[in-house]
């Protein structure tokens, strides 16, 4: 039931009220704005990895001299999986003789050490183990002081729940040939599936980001986000942006910015695609994302205004997307502050246009906005050849709800951060792999 | 019509309305019917020549028949084990070599 528009009392509130609501309305109009470009985005990729060229200038690369290779892979307390993708690459099709594995072991309080020295064991000279007992906590920070064992100039980086395939690691380093590329990135292909709904919407999701969101910016041009796991980095380039940023929580999207500024290119690999274990509870999925949002956040406030206007190789696109990929995360409290002005200008007794046009942008939204990234995961279902998981996208409203409402959750807690000082804490995705 | 009775109509309508594209999603997420993880090439990723491999893996065991056909210029059919047909021709001028590349000339419109 609507609430009648409120008649205003008297002569001296109509100024001070009319210019909160002209306030209140212009932010709406604002807010409306910004959604609608990022809608225009969604559609705009989508339609490109459907009908448009796509760049996969890299990936045929068969035969090469190949350089020498350090793979790191990052474990905390990685029980679980460790053994899986030691083992996976130990059987990987690269020379033997110009690869190099080093396990970065973060202070793992399991038997994660115990894996690791057997397979050290096992596998002598192929294996150099990168024990952290101490320091500072964070992926960043792990492999930061892991790079002392790194001396050759392709990097490539796995997370320890990881599944590398046999060719995975020459396509990762095929770019590299290419003097401009100073990172790469690999499709990400959730395995536990099956697990449950969370799992099944989240290979949507993956599907969505990865195969029509990622090879969008591939295809046109733009910036493709490096992802931390299943990447790459050219020694030379992440020497000349400073090394790993061990104050920035998202690693990856520090990185992708860094190298960005820097005149380097990123470049995203759709076919070298990596098994990976998504979260299976939705309170770990919560932590996640909420990593994930603090993380873009502060990249979005340290690189976001140099990247749009300041005195770099980035061309014109490239600033664009990458003004806009660094405000993903903020448009989950800046939509749900529009779902807020929408209805309160509504119930403000708005002039009818206003009121109209205030409904509208809530409708617009719903529509519009929702619809793209539907649009855009269902195109990736297609795209990926599969069929009836398709059918779940309904339940997709469930996922962005709990996302919209975490990452906001996010948004607020960083900035009471910031106003208490209170240092952030790393939390580790829990694996939920059963032993071997 | 009782006023509540309206209303719990109009709820209930409503409900099912809401309810109708979640249908197709309740039975696929009781089902499982697409629910593996996507294939991904873990051995011969980007390896251009595992076809010419695997092919010639497939048909090694024609090896002597195409020897044979090859240097009596002769032809030969059969079925390989996986019940896939064969024809091996030994020369080039066999007439069905001739009709196949007659077949392939482009087509004018």
């Amino acid at each position: 039931m609507l609430a009648r528009p409120r008649q205003v009392s008297s002569d001296h509130e109509e100024p001070r009220s009319g210019l909160r609501l002209r306030a209140m309305i212009y932010v709406l109009y604002s807010i409306v704005f910004v959604i609608c470009v990022y809608t225009g985005r969604h559609y705009w990729f989508t339609l490109n990895r459907l009908f448009g060229f796509q760049r996969h200038p890299y990936i045929d690369i068969d035969t090469a001299d190949w350089p020498p290779v350090t793979v790191l892979v990052a474990a905390h307390n990685e029980e679980r999986v460790m053994a899986n993708i030691l083992d996976a690459l130990m059987t990987v099709k690269y020379p033997a003789d110009k690869m190099l594995v080093i396990p970065v072991n973060d202070r793992s309080t399991d038997r994660t050490r115990e894996i690791i020295d057997k397979f050290v064991e096992d596998f002598p000279g192929h294996i150099q183990p990168f024990h952290r007992v101490g320091g500072k906590s964070g992926k960043a920070a792990a492999l930061k002081d892991a790079m002392e064992l790194v001396n050759t100039e392709v990097i490539l980086i796995f997370d320890a729940d990881y599944i590398p395939g046999a060719g995975l690691i020459k396509q990762l380093v095929a770019p590299f040939f290419d003097l401009e590329v100073g990172g790469v990135m690999g499709r990400v292909v959730p395995m536990n599936v099956n697990t449950n709904l969370l799992t099944r919407l989240l290979d949507l999701e993956r599907s969505g980001g990865y195969q029509v969101d990622q090879q969008a910016r591939m295809n046109l041009r733009l910036v493709p986000q490096h992802g931390g796991t299943v990447a790459g980095v050219r020694l030379s380039a992440l020497r000349e942006i400073g090394g790993w940023n061990e104050n920035s929580l998202t690693e990856d999207t520090d990185l992708t910015y860094r190298l960005l500024l820097n005149g380097w290119k990123t470049v995203y690999q759709n076919r070298s695609e990596c098994y990976e274990e998504v979260p299976e509870v939705w309170p770990v999925r919560i932590k996640q994302i909420m990593r994930w949002a603090k993380g873009h956040n502060q990249a979005m406030v340290t690189y976001g205004f140099r990247l749009l206007l300041g005195k770099h190789r980035a061309t014109l696109r490239e600033r664009i997307d990458g003004t806009l990929l660094l405000g993903v995360y903020a448009m989950a409290p800046i939509t749900l502050i529009g779902w807020a002005l929408a209805l309160a200008v509504f119930y403000q007794g708005v002039a009818p246009l206003h009121g109209v046009i205030a409904v509208l942008s809530l409708t617009a939204y719903a529509a519009l906005g929702n619809l793209a990234a539907f649009f855009e995961i269902a195109a990736a279902a297609r795209l990926d050849g599969t069929r009836k998981r398709v059918a779940l996208l309904p339940f997709l409203i469930l996922g962005f709800a709990v996302s919209i409402f975490s990452v906001s959750r996010a948004a607020i807690s960083q900035l009471s951060d910031l106003v208490t000082g209170a240092e952030f804490h790393w939390d580790k995705t829990e694996r939920f792999r059963k032993v071997l | 019509m009782n006023p509540l009775l309206a209303v719990a109509v109009l709820v209930c309508t409503v409900s099912l309305l809401l309810m109708l594209p979640l249908l197709p999603a309740l039975v696929e997420l009781r089902r499982k019917s697409d629910a593996l993880p996507l294939s991904v090439v873990q051995q011969n990723a980007g390896e251009i020549r595992h076809f010419a491999h695997s092919f010639r893996d497939y048909i090694k065991g024609l090896e002597p028949i195409m020897q044979s056909c090859v240097a009596a210029g002769t032809s030969a059919t059969g079925t390989l084990p996986d019940g896939e047909e064969y024809v091996v021709l030994g020369r080039l001028d066999e007439p069905l070599v001739r009709a196949l590349a007659q077949r392939a000339q482009p087509t004018r419109w």
